[in-house]
């Protein structure tokens, strides 16, 4: 490794690395503003000053700025010498010419890196006379505060934005010492990914509005490393809270995941942790009990039930806990099922078995893809896979998207193939037979399939990403086969469906699920227990939980975050957040990682594995040991520590079930459905009060050649019927939903009872 | 002298295209023609035609190391951003002959082998623009233009591109980002823009002034061209003269014409009973030069030599009735106000420095001041990221020298002893 | 030793004892009679008000970071027009060692420590004062100073641009000088 000094001390380098970049990685300070590791050298800020020692013994030593000066061995650089600290001084000066008064009320302090840099760099005495140049702020939306006077023009945040983040509302006007950065019109910041700037400013312009509402120094918050719960990329977070309450969720570096950024719905997906509704007491048949006695009536219920009893585990439910409770369910000799719809079941426990089988790649190496198909709304399911999409796409990968309502990233990509739900699955097999037979043009092929075909064949790394939840099973097999005829080169990635999907689904048995819901529609089963998930607001078979647990002696329920679920419970035993205990998840590609307990509220709640471990001990069946539970579940793995890069599991084969026929029984009508979804919507973020003031409206959308031949108008309402209900929902016309589809949040496809893919009826209200 | 650049400009309108012919007009592309690209390069760089836009860098010399092999497509752009404070030069060429400008395209485009050129106008200039518009009309018309040129089998798109507005835009780097539609903030100095220009593309930036000398080289020939100049320098010289003089004009001289010469026999010299105190040689962002040094040679080297730079030729007078701090004032807010705002000792020094300026004429000025000042030039100019901000800080620091004795009266009295004596500053 | 020494000494002891029957005495006889103690005295610690009767703390959290024995606790918010203060401010007597950090520390002259030293209480939680106990009505040592004139945020009485050391706001929809 070639190496370079700077100031006595040998740093090392790669080729094409700037001074700048080569010596942050070796953890040598050279102030600056404008760099960033992901967004390169700019060469505005001019604070990298260094001094190089010339070639030649009469040449004079220059300065120069580090971040454009290409780093090569027998370079010898100063940070010290008093050249370099006259420049930087200079900059700062000048910076602070402009700077308001506002550290002491400003969000920033405390972890301003112009605080920082002022400090080490700056005069220590304000000998400008002139009057500070003042602008007007934004009202960016409820998420991120603007204070336009702060900014010293490091150009960051609209490089971040628009270039990286490839948003296009937020950006740069006017010149001068008056550039401006912020939206081109008034309105809440469109991308998904806004948050990043409150990091990414090194001053205090762009700050968290939510952490700003209960404000606290970040000296005094309390954090530990933690995984966010809201999906199943698994990012890694550093939650802070203080004196019993969570206040804010920051990035947390992990070189192969998410590094440096996070998506808005983890960044401020956490206020769920204080929603007024969120469970806090434990409840017996409507009466506040304490946890003991909620405890005692629900052992109390379980040894009556005997063997009838059924447990219902869940994709966002730690790995411990779902081991745990599907141990103490078996043991006692019941049904236990981690997931409440046996489609997303199959399709979550195929997708993984495709994993084990075929690899899956790292969230920074799909960036270098050469083409990549997405099938389903990513950002929605997996914001920062579509941030990786992004990247590669800006490293000219050829991007596909099938989709079947509006999606963020089938706006920005080459081919963008809308495509009814059902259709999904025929595309993808289209697709393959088009790339084992190498056919020219097809007729019939008005969604450009062919030349997306061609476009994976030819390249050097494709890469394909599925929707598990839309995909269904079907579809999941159909993209794994696919990836499969494209080669050894191909890669395969899949958008599980929560941030324990993976350690759901090898807890699970297949089948497991339409076992549990069965037994307890038939009666064969008095006691339910249910942790952490909501299957009576399943959309596709929700209706069918309602009606079933009519049926039960007792329903018992464990949960941090309200739901229909919880409020039919007959036993409510509230639970501990995430950031309120520890645990561990599997995220999409296998990899087991561990978050750590943040804080403890003034009033803890006990962790749901604490619950189900204190069950099952005093059911003495011996099972009540989550480290046991873990050991049997992944033989030979030593758990990671919180704060490690987590371990992957290493693919283990299995067997390869056929994927189950999609069943229509029981589906009337012409209309497919589609979910409609956005990148808030989980069970947990919708409870957060910011970020879900930003959820679409429900309505039903159609596209507008469906819209005409259907004769409907723009601003009708219209009646939605399906096995569980009706349902009226104003109608909405947009081109970007495919044709014979009817959009539909989750919560109207939970009351009609349909899920995605399924059929309604649809018709307009007089 | 035998004036080439200016004589078909009257004050009745441009010549139209047979009009242009008539006075010999599009005889040169034959010759270029001849020639083919590398010969027409040799006759440039013959020539020691240097560029006019300020830099002075040999036009032939910057046409050859692009490279004939340079990768296509390539461009041309014509930069005519006059925006210099001072600098009337390009707006004459113009308004004044847009034939001329379409003619030199043609052959440097030609010598260039560039199938897509563009003439980048100053926003304030649209109706010159036009004119420009309808002489490429024109020419199109004719043959002159587009493909096939003149049976020549060279093909050539030229287009005029006004610009959305500011100074900063006659940077060339920045030039090209304003024609890619995006901020026109420069961009670093490697990849140069011969290598990677206009969308990644080679591309040749050349100032007006210095394009409509081809077509006279190639029409007369390299020697003639030469020995047009005096005193070492090469080619007409377009000089403008302002400020307070008798009689502020444009005047096409031999490229070494002396100050004394172009002031005094040109413009009238000083107004009545006045005296000159300084002047600068080359339009604002130039150093101010005293009146023992007005014999100066208008030359690139020379002026250099004498503590100035030549730039675009535009000179500047000051005399002792015009309060010199007030007029530094004048060029630092400007300045200030057209800096582009992408690097910080440019975007916020700047302002620092007039705002100071603005203290002392204005009677606020304290004793350390003028240090105050020769720092923050020292801590400007090293340190920005492109050329303006070393241009905006030389009138600053030459004036600290040339008119220190002002500076001090103004902190000494107070205020502007212009002012004081009931004199207009 | 002669008699004349011993004399001589003790006449120079009882001289001293006697001159100091008379003396002024340091000794004052408390509480009836004060001693006036200077200004800047380390005594009880206020919350003070700006010359236009809001209250100056703007609960920045440099007074509890900066507390060596860390006696100082409070929370952060705003009001609907964006002053921020703090919703609550306690400081724990018991603790608090009248250093003076805190008012050293604080930018914006809100915490101050007054010539007061009257805070004796018979019961140990008395000893915690909440913020209702620390506001003062009035300007404390440092009369005239008001921190939002300075800064940049906006608060009503006084908008963005309309600072001592201000220019009004940029147009930022237009590119003209």
């Amino acid at each position: 490794m070639t190496a370079f000094e700077i100031d006595a001390r040998q740093v090392p380098f790669n080729n094409g690395d700037n001074i700048l970049k080569a010596a942050l990685n070796a953890g040598v300070e050279i102030p600056h503003f404008c760099y960033h590791h992901a967004l390169g050298s700019l060469g505005a800020c001019r604070l990298c000053a260094v001094e190089v020692k010339p070639e030649q013994p009469e040449q004079r030593p220059r300065v120069v700025m580090a971040c454009m000066e290409p780093a090569r061995a027998g370079l010898k650089v100063s940070v010290a010498a008093p050249a370099a600290l006259r420049a930087r001084q200079g900059v700062i000066e000048f910076l602070m010419t402009n700077h308001p008064h506002d550290c002491p009320v400003c969000d920033e302090g405390g972890e301003c890196h112009l605080q920082d840099m002022t400090v080490a760099c700056g005069p220590p005495y304000r000998r400008y006379r002139g009057r500070k140049r003042t602008f007007i702020n934004q009202d960016l939306g409820p998420l991120v505060h603007h204070e336009m006077n702060r900014c010293i023009t490091c150009y960051r945040c609209t490089r971040y934005y628009q270039q990286y983040a490839l948003g296009t509302d937020l950006g740069a006007m006017r010149l001068r010492n008056e550039v401006y950065f912020g939206r081109f019109q008034d309105g809440p910041l469109e991308s998904p990914f806004a948050g990043n700037l409150v990091e990414v400013c090194p001053t205090g312009v762009f700050t968290d509005k939510v952490f700003r509402s209960r404000f606290a120094r970040v000296w005094d918050l309390d954090t530990a490393p933690s995984i966010c719960p809201h999906c199943s990329v698994g990012c890694n977070t550093l939650p802070g809270a203080r004196l019993g309450t969570l206040r804010r969720v920051r990035n947390r570096d992990h070189a192969e995941l998410n590094r440096w950024f996070l998506c808005d719905r983890g960044r401020f997906g956490h206020q769920y942790t204080e929603h007024p509704e969120r469970p806090w007491q434990a409840r017996v048949r409507g009466q506040t009990v304490n946890y003991s006695d909620a405890l005692g009536a629900a052992l109390d219920q379980l040894q009556r039930a005997g063997a009838a009893v059924a447990g219902v585990g869940s994709p966002r439910e730690d790995l411990e806990s779902n081991a745990l409770l599907q141990r103490l369910i078996i043991r006692h000799g019941g049904f236990f099922a981690a997931f409440t719809d046996p489609g997303i079941e199959a399709a979550t426990a195929h997708a993984v078995r495709y994993i084990n089988r075929m690899g899956t790649p790292t969230l920074a190496a799909m960036e270098h893809a050469d083409a990549i198909l997405v099938a389903g709304e990513l950002t929605a399911v997996a914001p920062m896979m579509d941030l990786g999409v992004r990247q590669a796409s800006r490293n000219k990968a050829k991007v596909g998207v099938i989709h079947h309502v509006a999606d963020p990233l089938a706006t920005l990509a080459d081919y963008d193939i809308r495509l009814a739900p059902r259709q999904t699955s025929v595309a993808l097999k289209r697709l393959q037979g088009m790339i084992a037979t190498t056919a020219e043009q097809s007729s019939g092929d008005e969604h450009g399939l062919a030349q997306l075909a061609a476009t994976l064949m030819h390249a050097q790394h494709p890469l394909l990403i599925g929707v598990v939840e839309t995909l269904g099973a079907y579809g999941v097999a159909a993209l794994a086969k696919l990836a499969q005829s494209l080669g050894g080169q191909a890669a395969l990635a899949y958008a599980l469906p929560g941030p324990n999907a993976y350690g759901a689904a090898i807890v699970n048995e297949d089948g497991a699920t339409q076992k549990v819901l069965e037994a307890v529609e038939t009666g064969k089963v008095r006691c339910l227990v249910v942790t952490a998930a909501d299957p009576l607001g399943d959309t596709r078979t929700g209706w069918r939980w309602r009606e079933a647990v009519g049926r039960l002696d007792s329903l018992i329920v464990m949960d941090c975050v309200d739901s229909a679920t919880v409020r039919a419970a007959d036993i409510l035993i509230p639970t501990a957040a995430w950031a309120e205990r520890s645990g561990y998840f599997i995220n999409y590609e296998g990899r087991v990682q561990c978050f750590d307990r943040v804080f403890e509220r003034d009033k803890p709640l006990p962790a749901s594995v604490a619950v189900i471990a204190d069950l099952a001990n005093a059911l003495d069946l011996g099972a009540g040991e989550p480290r046991v539970a873990i050991a049997d579940l992944l033989p030979g793995i030593a758990l990671p520590l919180a704060g490690e890069p987590g371990i992957r599991l290493t693919p283990r084969v299995r067997l390869d079930v056929p994927p189950p026929i999609e069943s229509v029984a029981g589906a009337t009508g012409h209309w497919q459905v589609g979910l409609a979804s956005w990148y808030g919507d989980d069970p947990l973020a919708d409870h957060a009060a910011a970020l879900s003031s930003l959820a679409p409206a429900s309505t039903a959308t159609i596209a507008p050649d469906t819209a005409r031949i259907a004769e409907l108008a723009t601003d009708a309402r219209v009646m939605l019927r399906g096995p569980a209900g009706s349902l009226p929902l104003p109608l909405c016309i947009d081109a970007n939903v495919a044709e014979d589809t009817v959009a539909l949040p989750r919560s109207a496809m939970c009351q009609i009872g349909v899920g995605h893919g399924g059929y309604v009826e649809l018709e307009a209200m007089p | 002298m035998e004036v080439v650049l200016t004589p078909r400009i009257t004050p009745a309108g441009p010549l139209g295209l047979e009009a242009y012919r008539v006075a010999g007009g599009y005889t040169s592309l034959e010759a270029a023609f001849d020639l083919k690209p590398d010969g027409v390069i040799d006759v440039v760089e013959a020539a020691q035609l240097r560029g006019r836009g300020g830099a002075g860098f040999p036009c032939g010399l910057k046409w050859r190391l692009r490279g004939s092999d340079a990768p296509k497509p390539r461009y041309l752009i014509c930069n005519l951003d006059e925006s210099e404070p001072g600098t009337f030069k390009d707006r004459v060429l113009l308004y004044g002959d847009p034939h001329q400008l379409v003619e030199s395209m043609i052959i440097a485009a030609y010598a260039l082998q560039v199938q897509r050129a563009f003439i980048f106008v100053r926003g304030e200039y649209a109706q010159g623009a036009s004119g420009l518009t309808t002489a490429i009309a024109e020419a199109e018309h004719a043959g002159l233009l587009g493909d096939n040129i003149a049976g020549s089998g060279f093909d050539l798109r030229l287009e005029v591109h006004v610009s959305a507005g500011r100074y900063i835009c006659g940077e060339e780097s920045a030039l090209v980002n304003a024609l890619e539609g995006r901020r026109p903030n420069p961009r670093p100095r490697m990849p140069r823009i011969s290598a990677q220009g206009l969308w990644g593309q080679p591309t040749t930036v050349n100032n007006v002034e210095t394009l409509v000398n081809v077509p006279h080289i190639l029409r007369n020939g390299a020697e003639w061209f030469r020995n047009l100049g005096i005193h070492g320098g090469t080619g007409p010289k377009l000089y403008g003269i302002s400020g307070k003089v008798d009689r502020p004009c444009l005047v096409e001289r031999s490229m070494g014409s002396t100050a004394r010469e172009l002031i005094y026999e040109h413009a009238g010299g000083p107004q009545a009973q006045r005296q000159i105190i300084g002047f600068m040689p080359g339009g604002a962002s130039t150093p101010f030069l005293g009146p023992d040094q007005l014999d100066v040679v208008m030359d690139f080297e020379a002026v250099a030599q004498a503590g100035s730079r030549l730039g675009t030729g535009a000179i500047i007078v000051l005399d002792d009735l015009s309060c010199p701090v007030a007029v530094v004032l004048n060029l630092m807010q400007f300045f200030a106000r057209e800096s582009c705002g992408f690097c910080t000792p440019c975007r916020d020094g700047l302002p620092y420095a007039a705002q100071i300026l603005s203290d002392i004429v204005a009677g606020r000025g304290h004793v350390g001041d003028l240090l105050l000042l020769e720092e923050l030039c020292e801590k400007i100019a090293p340190y920005s990221f492109c050329a303006f901000a070393p241009g905006a800080t030389m009138p600053l620091q030459s004036s600290l020298r040339v008119f220190r004795d002002h500076f001090e009266q103004h902190l000494a009295e107070g205020g502007c002893p212009y002012a004081n004596r009931g004199q207009r500053p | 030793m002669s008699v004349t020494a011993v004399v001589r000494g003790l006449w120079g002891s009882l001289r001293t004892t006697l001159w100091h029957v008379r003396a002024p005495r340091e000794t004052v006889s408390y509480p009836e009679v004060k001693r006036a103690l200077p200004e800047r005295w380390r005594g009880r610690i206020v919350l003070t008000r700006d010359p236009d009767g809001e209250e100056r703390c703007v609960a920045c959290y440099l007074c509890s970071a900066v507390c060596p024995v860390d006696c100082i606790t409070l929370q952060a918010t705003q009001r609907e027009d964006g002053r921020r203060y703090p919703e609550t401010f306690r400081i724990n007597f018991s603790r608090c060692i009248f250093c003076g950090y805190c008012e050293e520390a604080c930018p914006t002259l809100a915490i101050q420590l007054t010539p007061d030293f009257e805070m004796c209480e018979r019961r140990h939680g008395d000893l915690i004062y909440e913020k209702d106990q620390l506001l003062i009505d009035g300007q404390g040592k440092h009369p005239g100073y008001n921190f939002y004139r300075q800064a940049g945020v906006a608060i009503p009485g006084k908008g963005i641009g309309e600072g001592e050391s201000e220019q009004p706001p940029v147009d930022r929809d237009s590119n003209l000088p």
